[in-house]
C-alpha cells in the first residue's frame, strides 16, 4: 500500500507538471507564432 | 415430439436450463439490461450512439447460445475455466491459440472486427481521427491555463482511483487499468488495460464504456448537488476571444504530436489519431474531413458498440473481479466528476466570480458529452447564459490529460515492484 500511495504521488506531480507543460507551451506557441505573422504582415 | 427434439429445435432456451444456475441468472439478468439499456438510449437519459447497438448486442449475446459440436466448443471456449459445450456464433473473445483464431475467423459475423480492429485499438484510434475533427483546439489555445488547470482537477478520480484499487486488492497493473475510468475516455481506458492487464480487459472496458454512457444522464445530477442554482445560472462576461488562425492551431498540433509521442511512445497511437484529425480540419481538407467525421466516426461508433455488447456475454462477465471493477469504475468516475467541480469553484474564485464553475465538470474528457451536459444545465438556470465555448476547451483538454495519465500509468507501472 505505501509503495501504491508513492506512486500515487509521483503521478499527481508527474501529470500536474506535464498537463501545466502542455498549457504553457500552448501560450508560448500562440506568441511566437503571433510574432512571426506580425514580421511576415510588416514585411521584415 | 419428445422433450429431446425440443431441445434441439430451441438451443437458445435449452442451453438456458441445462447450464448453471449462476450462468441462467445472469443470461437472463444481461438480456434484461440490455432492453434497459436501449430504453434508457431512447429515452436520451443515457448515450443512445453507443447503447443502442450495445443493448442489442447484448441481448443477442446471451440469448442466441446453442450447443457446438465438441471441437469447435473446445477452440472456441479455449482458456474459459469450465467451459461447456455451449457458445454464440458471434463472437469468441477469449480465443488465443492460431488454429482456434481461424477457426472462429471464418465461423463468428464478429470475429474479424474484434480480432483486426478492437484487441488492436484500432477502432478507438478511428474514433478518435473522427472526434479530432470535430476538435477546435482554438478553444484550449484561447484559454489554455484555465482548460488544462480544469481538465487536471477532472482527473482526480483517475488519480486517486489506482491507490483505492490497490487497496481494494487489485494488483499494480489491475488497479491503474480500472483508475482509467475516472478519465471517462472509452479509447485510454481501452488502451491501458491491453497494455496492463490484458486478462481483464473485456470486463474492465465494458464497465468502462457502460458508465460513459452514466456520464450523460448522472452527471447533470452530481452539477445540481454540488453547484447551488444561482451559481449554475452564472452568465460569464462576454471576453473578446482572441481569434486563433488555422496556422496557429496547426503548429499547436505538430508541436503537441512531436512533443507528447517523444514522452509517450505508448500512447503515440491516440496521439496520432487525435492530432491527424485535427490537422486535417485545420488544413482544410475537406474531402477527409467528411470522411473522418462521417463514416469513419459513426461507423466505428456503431461496431464499437456492437462489440461491447456482444462482449457481455455471461460466462465472460461474470468475471469474479467484476463486481470490484464496477465499484472502483463509478467510485473514479464519481471523484473526476467532484474534483472537475472543485477545480470550477477554484476558477470562479480566482477569476474574480466571473467564471462559472459549471465549466469544470466539463473538464472529464468525455467529449462533446460532458460540455453539452454542462451547457444544458446552465441553459436550464439561465437560457441566454453561454458557456460552451470555455466547456469544450477544457473538454479537449480532457483528452490531453487522460492522454497523458494514461502514458504515465502505461510507462510507470511496469516499473513498480
Amino acid at each position: 500500500m505505501k509503495t501504491a500511495l508513492t506512486a500515487t504521488l509521483v503521478i499527481a506531480v508527474l501529470a500536474t507538471v506535464l498537463s501545466l507543460s502542455v498549457a504553457g507551451l500552448m501560450h508560448l506557441l500562440f506568441i511566437a507564432v503571433r510574432r512571426v505573422q506580425g514580421r511576415s504582415r510588416s514585411g521584415r | 415430439m419428445d422433450f429431446v427434439d425440443l431441445q434441439k429445435l430451441f438451443p437458445g432456451i435449452s442451453t438456458l436450463t441445462e447450464a448453471s444456475t449462476t450462468i441462467c441468472i445472469g443470461r437472463l439478468a444481461l438480456i434484461g439490461i440490455g432492453i434497459l439499456l436501449i430504453y434508457l438510449g431512447k429515452k436520451g437519459v443515457l448515450e443512445p450512439l453507443l447503447m443502442i447497438p450495445m443493448g442489442l448486442g447484448m441481448i443477442a449475446v446471451n440469448a442466441g447460445v446453442l450447443v457446438l459440436d465438441p471441437t469447435s466448443a473446445q477452440i472456441m471456449a479455449e482458456g474459459r475455466v469450465g467451459a461447456s459445450a455451449h457458445g454464440t456464433l458471434l463472437m469468441a473473445p477469449l480465443v488465443q491459440q492460431t488454429d482456434g483464431l481461424m477457426y472462429t475467423l471464418q465461423i463468428d459475423f464478429l470475429q474479424p472486427l474484434y480480432t483486426f480492429a478492437f484487441s488492436n485499438g484500432l477502432i478507438a484510434c478511428l474514433v478518435f481521427m473522427g472526434i479530432g475533427v470535430l476538435l477546435d483546439v482554438g478553444f484550449v489555445l484561447a484559454r489554455p491555463w484555465l482548460s488544462m488547470f480544469l481538465a487536471l482537477c477532472a482527473e482526480l478520480g483517475t488519480i486517486a482511483g489506482f491507490p483505492l484499487a490497490v487497496a481494494l486488492g487489485l494488483d499494480y497493473r489491475e488497479a491503474a487499468s480500472i483508475a482509467m475510468v475516472g478519465g471517462a475516455d472509452g479509447p485510454m481506458v481501452l488502451f491501458t488495460s491491453l497494455s496492463l492487464a490484458r486478462h481483464l480487459f473485456v470486463p474492465i472496458t465494458v464497465v468502462a464504456y457502460l458508465y460513459l454512457g452514466l456520464t450523460y444522464g448522472g452527471y447533470p445530477y452530481l452539477i445540481r448537488l454540488l453547484i447551488p442554482a444561482k451559481l449554475r445560472g452564472l452568465k460569464m462576461p462576454p471576453k473578446p476571444a482572441a481569434r486563433i488562425t488555422s496556422d496557429e492551431k496547426l503548429a499547436f498540433v505538430v508541436v503537441a504530436c512531436v512533443v507528447l509521442c517523444l514522452l509517450f511512445p505508448a500512447a503515440a497511437p491516440l496521439f496520432l489519431s487525435l492530432f491527424v484529425g485535427v490537422a486535417v480540419r485545420e488544413v482544410g481538407l475537406g474531402h477527409f474531413a467528411a470522411f473522418l467525421e462521417g463514416p469513419v466516426l459513426y461507423g466505428a461508433t456503431l461496431f464499437l458498440g456492437l462489440v461491447l455488447g456482444v462482449l457481455c456475454e455471461a460466462s465472460t462477465i461474470l468475471e469474479p473481479k467484476i463486481l470490484l471493477l464496477l465499484v472502483i469504475g463509478i467510485l473514479a468516475l464519481l471523484l473526476s466528476g467532484v474534483g472537475g467541480i472543485i477545480g470550477g469553484y477554484i476558477a470562479y474564485v480566482c477569476s474574480g466570480r466571473k467564471i462559472n464553475p459549471v465549466i469544470g465538470i466539463a473538464g472529464v474528457s468525455c467529449v462533446p458529452s460532458t460540455a453539452k451536459v454542462a451547457q444544458k444545465e446552465v441553459s436550464r438556470v439561465t437560457p441566454d447564459a453561454l458557456i460552451l465555448p470555455e466547456a469544450l476547451g477544457a473538454n479537449i483538454s480532457g483528452v490531453i490529460t487522460s492522454a497523458i495519465l494514461s502514458g504515465i500509468y502505461v510507462a510507470l507501472i511496469p516499473l513498480l515492484p
